[in-house]
């Protein structure tokens, strides 16, 4: 069975790219209050690293540990380690991260590439046991729907088993929301639900963490991150956030996330930030850079269109222009 | 005089206190099975109205809130003298009148429950002929030594069919209360908890809903076919009350350990109501020495089934605790039960313990198929109250003996760099089977003609 990584190049994946500077802006707003290089960051590098040299170099983070599963390809991972001060530990992230000391703040982005399932629970728990002012948490997931052939029962090939029974066997009726549906498990549907279920948990273990701490010394979950985009035939969804202290709140308030218009604060209602990355030609993009930024209104005026585009594809454009990644094919002498 | 205060001083004060309910009686279920018990009443109700028939029409509503909780069911409500008397006794005196087969007997399930939630209640009742509300402030009413309540209003008349039923709601609530039903895993764990609980009163036409959600039904079943037949026995207990007891041992298909959700075990219902599911304890027999050894419960037994359903007109002497999610166990009834359990699951045990076998020789070559499992694969799975059964569990039997062979283990330890050598010179990649290799070599040339 092959890896992710043998069969995805990451560093070719521009919703992800985009997905990854957005992240390091809004992580760069803590530094009037946090100083970042005292952070530690833990992620799953595998073999591209693509994180971590951008989280290294542009924020200055000096403590990074990356954890690989693939234990067999160690050699491999080691050789394609990026900085020094990238260690790698290899293991399952249920293993290692209980073991990592949690003394420094911690950024942990569990960018896991498969769908929900009982493991993600685990570490969750970890991380928000060790919750303290500061440290923050994403989870990545692939909210593809269940497909028809992934449904077989077990005992017959040609007995299917519902999207609902899937999910119930992977994850336990008891973590699935109530009154959800069969047909809320299609394509519109099965990210919202995947959604709902992580914020449960997360309620749920912060609650539990939370009711033996004093009052004055309470933590709150604030969610900053709730992505969609699409990542080739798979679909992702991106959700996380940071965690305070009473005391910190207003160092939280004057970082100002939500200037930064693709954080997504309310957890109320499934509303994500769609990354939408347009298929565009250098030309036409450095023609749209000459209007950007919008000053007033954020739509583009009819004479500034280029009319043989859509608009779509130029409104997409204009909103992620500064985080859009190049990719260039050259060979350097 | 001096005998007067002699004779006061012989008394002690034995009287019960208030906070004795308000805060320890409370400790004694958990929210979901307060909630639950809640339920037991409106069944209790529509027992009242369809007695042992179905229950469609009838229905109950929760209502989970941040800031309050309702339960509102249409089973005919609660007669005004029996609340004036009963309802609202801590404890059932011995006179009141039961309803025969009900699931709410203690007298204590409804005011622990709204105890246990909030400080303030509001009930509201509607028969055929009244109609009553009852306010309750637990801080007030804590105050004093009084144990009375008192009705708010009262009216008489004749209220239509849809109109009857009992509404209670509970505001103030506890801040750990509030703090559970704030989360959305909260709602999943109760409405999956309703859901085993009360599945024979929802499969008999019974509608539950969590604010707004219909809890499912969901299915006892067995394995059924040509070749299994669930153990099943019958007992009717004279002497007590003519409690009858129906007990059930066979296996299901399902098998799903990965989520921690374990089914295997035995299901124990007094009056249609889950008591206690899975088991796996000595309570059921796991473990046990006498009359047969049943071994301690394990995962290779996960598909085992066991229901016993207890029934009796008086629900006093079924052998439940008060908190409905246990047994009793020196309940003479359950006792002798127990011992017909244990000599039903035997060749249950047996039968699963051969298939765990047959999955070993599997997967140590020394079985080319899976027999067993095949036929537990082909074979339907069915509503307990429909399968097959016989007086003891009959099963499909291994016939296909494992191959034999002639082998031994050879272990040994060698430095690394040396195992490495070896497998380069063999152009293998695993010290297992550099081992191979390097026997064969040996063999070869020291051994063969």
């Amino acid at each position: 069975m092959s890896t992710s990584y043998e069969r995805i190049n990451y560093n070719l994946r521009p919703a992800k790219s985009v997905e990854r500077k957005m992240l390091c802006e809004a992580f760069r707003r803590l530094l009037n209050f946090y100083d970042l290089t005292k952070y530690r960051y833990v992620g799953f590098g595998s073999i591209f690293f693509s994180d971590f040299t951008l989280i290294h170099k542009s924020l200055g983070i000096k403590d990074l540990i990356s954890i690989e599963k693939e234990t067999k390809d160690k050699k491999r991972f080691e050789f394609n380690c990026p900085y020094k001060c990238v260690k790698l530990r290899f293991g399952d992230a249920n293993d290692v991260l209980p073991n990592l000391s949690w003394r420094r703040r911690l950024i942990l982005w569990l960018d896991y590439d498969y769908r929900l399932n009982g493991s993600m629970f685990v570490d969750i728990s970890t991380f928000f046991s060790r919750a303290r002012s500061g440290n923050i948490i994403l989870l990545t997931m692939e909210v593809t729907p269940y497909e028809l052939h992934e449904l077989n029962k077990k005992t017959s090939k040609y007995e299917k088993i519902s999207r609902y029974e899937k999910l119930k066997e992977t994850i336990g009726a008891s973590k699935i929301p109530l009154g959800v549906k069969e047909k809320d498990l299609d394509r519109q549907g099965f990210p919202r639900v995947c959604y709902n279920i992580i914020n449960n948990e997360i309620d749920q273990i912060f609650s539990i963490k939370n009711s033996v701490i004093e009052n004055n010394k309470k933590l709150i979950y604030k969610q900053l991150f709730n992505f969609r985009y699409q990542d080739g035939d798979a679909l992702m969804l991106t959700v996380g956030g940071i965690i305070y202290s009473q005391k910190d709140k207003k160092k939280i308030q004057e970082c100002n996330f939500e200037d930064l218009d693709f954080i997504k604060s309310k957890r109320n209602e499934y509303k994500p930030y769609e990354i939408n990355v347009p298929n565009l030609t250098f030309r036409e993009m450095r023609y749209l850079d000459k209007i950007l930024p919008r000053s007033k209104s954020p739509k583009i005026k009819k004479e500034e269109y280029l009319a043989f585009l859509s608009e779509e594809k130029q409104e997409n454009y204009s909103k992620i222009y500064r985080y859009f990644p190049t990719f260039v094919e050259a060979e350097i002498r | 005089m001096n005998n007067k205060k002699e004779l006061l001083s012989m008394i002690i004060n034995g009287k019960p206190t208030k906070e004795l309910f308000i805060t320890m009686l409370i400790r004694d279920i958990s929210l979901i099975d307060a909630i639950s018990d809640l339920v037991d009443n409106c069944v209790d109700g529509a027992i009242r109205l369809k007695g042992d028939g179905k229950f469609t029409g009838l229905k109950v509503d929760i209502t989970v809130k941040e800031d309050c909780f309702k339960i509102e069911d249409n089973c005919g409500g609660i007669d005004r003298e029996l609340a004036r008397n009963y309802a609202f006794r801590f404890g059932r005196p011995s006179e009141a009148s039961t309803v025969d087969y009900s699931v709410g007997q203690f007298g204590i399930g409804m005011k622990r429950a709204l105890f246990k939630m909030g400080s303030k209640f509001e009930i509201k009742s509607t028969t055929d002929s009244d109609s009553f509300t009852v306010e309750i402030d637990v801080n007030k009413w804590s105050a004093d030594d009084n144990w009375d309540f008192k009705f708010k209003n009262i009216t008489q008349g004749n209220f239509p069919l849809d109109k009857r039923g009992t509404e209670i709601i509970v505001t103030f609530l506890n801040p750990d209360v509030k703090e559970r039903f704030k989360q959305g895993n909260f709602l999943s764990e109760l409405e999956q908890k309703l859901e085993v609980q009360h599945l024979l009163n929802i499969s008999k036409g019974l509608t539950v809903k969590i604010n707004g959600h219909s809890v499912r039904a969901k299915q006892l079943e067995l394995l059924n076919g040509d070749k299994f037949k669930t153990a099943y026995l019958y007992r009717n207990y004279k002497i007590y009350g003519n409690t009858s007891v129906k007990i059930y041992a066979g296996i299901g298909k399902y098998k799903n350990i990965r989520t921690g959700e374990d089914m295997g075990g035995w299901y124990i219902f007094c009056n249609k109501r889950l008591i206690k599911g899975s088991e796996q304890t000595d309570i059921t027999g796991w473990g046990a020495r006498t009359p047969v050894r049943i071994p301690a419960y394990h995962i290779q037994f996960s598909r085992f089934r066991g229901f016993v359903f207890f029934e009796a007109k008086e629900p006093y002497f079924l052998p439940w605790n008060t908190s409905k999610n246990g047994i009793n166990i020196d309940s003479p009834i359950f006792r002798a039960v127990r011992l017909e359990m244990i000599r039903l699951m035997l060749p249950v045990k047996n039968f699963l313990n051969e298939v765990h076998d047959e999955s070993v020789d599997f997967a140590n070559d020394r079985l080319d198929k899976k027999y067993l499992q095949e036929e537990i694969d082909s074979a339907n799975l069915k509503s307990f109250s429909d399968v097959k059964t016989s007086k003891k569990f009959i099963s499909p039997h291994q016939r296909h003996k494992a191959k034999k062979r002639n082998e031994v283990t050879i272990t040994y330890k060698k430095t690394k760099d040396k195992v490495d050598k070896i497998k380069e010179v063999f152009d293998v990649s695993s010290a297992k089977e550099a081992g191979e290799k390097t026997f064969e070599y040996t063999y070869d040339r020291e051994c063969k003609e």
